[in-house]
């Protein structure tokens, strides 16, 4: 009779057994053994290889305009490109003070410098020392290159103000524009910049603050006369442009600095460019990261083509950090270079390659991930704290809120669709 | 007696199959609300990511009617690729009616999901509703 009853016992316990293993093995299974969530499973494998997903990804990169590198670059003069990167560095194009375009432009940076806001003249060192160095504070973030200057890179600046429109050259210059080529135009400005390259004095603001295209020219002269006299550098750009060191204007200067630019940051091709025309693979996060950026994450409304960016302009309701360009906390962005209410607010859209190293992001560098970076493009008052805002800068948010809730906005993302939209953004490295 | 019974195979196995009915019969309204209760996050989310694609996806077809242009093209384009979600719920659905749920089951997993803030609907009521 025991044995009898042990062995029901045992048939039952086999039976249990057998339907324990059975939900353990299925891994498609819903169940908690299997997955917490939908896409878990698939996360852990490592390539993605549903065909689905791979062959629509591809074929939407194409359709919203990715190009190969190689497509997007201007090719140049390697000398001049040589004789660019020594003005680069030089602090010679400084009025009156001593900084250089790589000290905000730095490597270790990927091109940006590290802080919320830059520190122009004055600054000294890098990354948090330069931001306690006693420098000029920029009220704009300092923008990665990029790309800048490359095919259809038309728009200048994260306020946009130098712009090719229509084949017309768009600037603070008028009809005296000094260049046809909107890259040669934009390097002509922080050099003419007060607080950015020149040292913001009593007499010098009496002197020389007057918006006018004549005092600009003035300190272009400077320059190019010191470039001149440096045997270095005269020497390179006399080389570089076939003519005698004397002859050597801020044109040269202007053209040198332009081609080193659009070479040394020009974009090389990223594992999503591999992957799109080269049959590349992507992981599973970074594929659905990419159907999100696609789909109904609708990121690719304005960071779309060759530079993921429409070079147009958009509201995002970022926090604003700093005092901003037009003071008291505010800044207007492309207002500022249009006077057109409409584009109040408004901020070119900013190319999207090599991520991970040009933090911190938006215009003032308020944000210093890049997940609070892309929360901010669908639910901006998380990153808000209203109650400690002052009235002035709670009412100025209200009215960025109004601007950027008319744009195309994605659908409310989770926190596991951040994360993946963020590893996709990582496959645009390079 | 009993003893003698229980030593009578088919007597043994009719038992196991009686006492396994019964058990699945008691126990297949627990396990379906295990498997409701296991599944009620993932399902909802799904349910969400679906409905929202849906309406953007019809809002950009709407749009492209009224203002046809490239851009509005591609947000219809974009529309269509954000739909990829709901091939997501369409399987996860699947393979929860294997598990056994029925489409009643299913139904009450979704008002739940689009229901998820009555909670705070009834405290608002509760705060503010007249009381005689």
């Amino acid at each position: 009779m025991k044995s009898g009853s042990n062995r029901t016992f045992a048939r039952l316990v086999l039976a249990g057994a057998l339907l324990i293993s059975i939900v353990a093995c299925d891994k498609s299974s819903p169940l908690p053994n299997a997955s917490k969530d939908a896409n878990a499973t698939a996360k852990n494998s490592p390539i993605a290889e549903d065909s689905l997903r791979l062959s629509v990804l591809r074929e939407a990169a194409l359709k919203y305009g990715l190009v190969r590198p190689r497509e997007m670059e201007v090719t140049g003069v390697p000398t001049q490109q040589e004789a660019g990167g020594l003005l680069f560095a030089s602090p010679l194009l400084s009025f009156n003070g001593a900084i250089s375009c790589q000290d905000c432009h730095l490597d270790q940076f990927g091109s940006g410098d590290g802080l919320p806001n830059a520190i122009g003249v004055g600054g000294v060192g890098h990354g948090l020392a330069r931001m306690h160095s006693g420098g000029r504070i920029l009220p704009r973030n300092v923008r990665p290159l990029w790309g800048v200057g490359g095919k259809g890179f038309n728009s200048f600046f994260s306020d946009g103000r130098v712009e090719l429109i229509d084949g017309k050259v768009i600037s603070q210059f008028g009809d005296k524009v000094p260049s046809n080529d909107p890259m040669v135009v934009a390097v002509h400005l922080p050099p003419a910049e007060i607080r950015e390259m020149i040292i913001d004095t009593p007499d010098l603001r009496d002197e020389m603050a007057k918006e006018d295209v004549g005092i600009a020219d003035g300190i272009y002269a400077e320059i190019a006369k010191r470039a001149r006299s440096d045997p270095k550098l005269g020497g390179a750009l006399a080389k570089a442009y076939g003519k005698p060191t004397e002859a050597i204007s801020f044109d040269d200067i202007s053209d040198a600095l332009a081609q080193f630019i659009r070479h040394k940051f020009r974009v090389r091709p990223t594992r999503f460019h591999k992957f799109v025309f080269d049959g590349g693979s992507l992981t599973q996060s970074e594929l659905n990261g990419g159907i999100i950026f696609y789909g109904r994450g609708r990121c690719v409304a304005c960071h779309n083509g060759a530079y993921f960016s429409d070079f147009r302009y958009h509201a995002i309701a970022f926090p604003q950090a700093g005092f901003g360009k037009n003071g008291f906390g505010i800044d207007e962005g492309h207002y500022n270079v249009t006077l057109d209410p409409k584009d109040r607010f408004l901020f070119r859209t900013s190319p999207l390659f090599n991520l991970s190293e040009t933090a911190p992001y938006s215009h003032s560098g308020s944000v210093m991930t890049i997940e609070q970076a892309i929360v901010a493009h669908f639910d901006p008052l998380r990153l808000a704290d209203p109650a400690k805002m002052s009235i002035r800068a709670r009412a100025d948010l209200f009215q960025r809120f109004g601007v950027a809730a008319q744009e195309t906005l994605p659908s409310a993302l989770n926190d596991e669709d951040v994360s993946d939209l963020k590893a996709f953004l990582a496959a645009l490295e390079f | 007696m009993f003893s003698r019974l229980l030593l009578n195979s088919c007597f043994s196995h009719g038992l196991v199959l009686a006492v396994g009915v019964a058990l699945g019969w008691l126990a297949l309204p627990l396990w379906r609300g295990l498997v409701m209760n296991w599944n009620q996050r993932a399902y909802g989310q799904l349910v969400e990511q679906c409905d929202g694609a849906m309406r953007d996806h019809y809002q950009a077809k709407m749009r492209a009617a009224e203002a046809p242009s490239q851009e509005a093209g591609l947000e219809v384009y974009s529309g269509e690729i954000g739909l990829i979600v709901c091939q997501d719920y369409d399987l996860y659905q699947k393979r929860l009616m294997q598990w056994g749920l029925s489409e009643n089951e299913l139904a009450q997993m979704r008002l739940k999901a689009i229901e998820a803030r009555a909670g705070d609907l009834d405290e608002v009521v509760a705060t503010h509703e007249i009381r005689f």
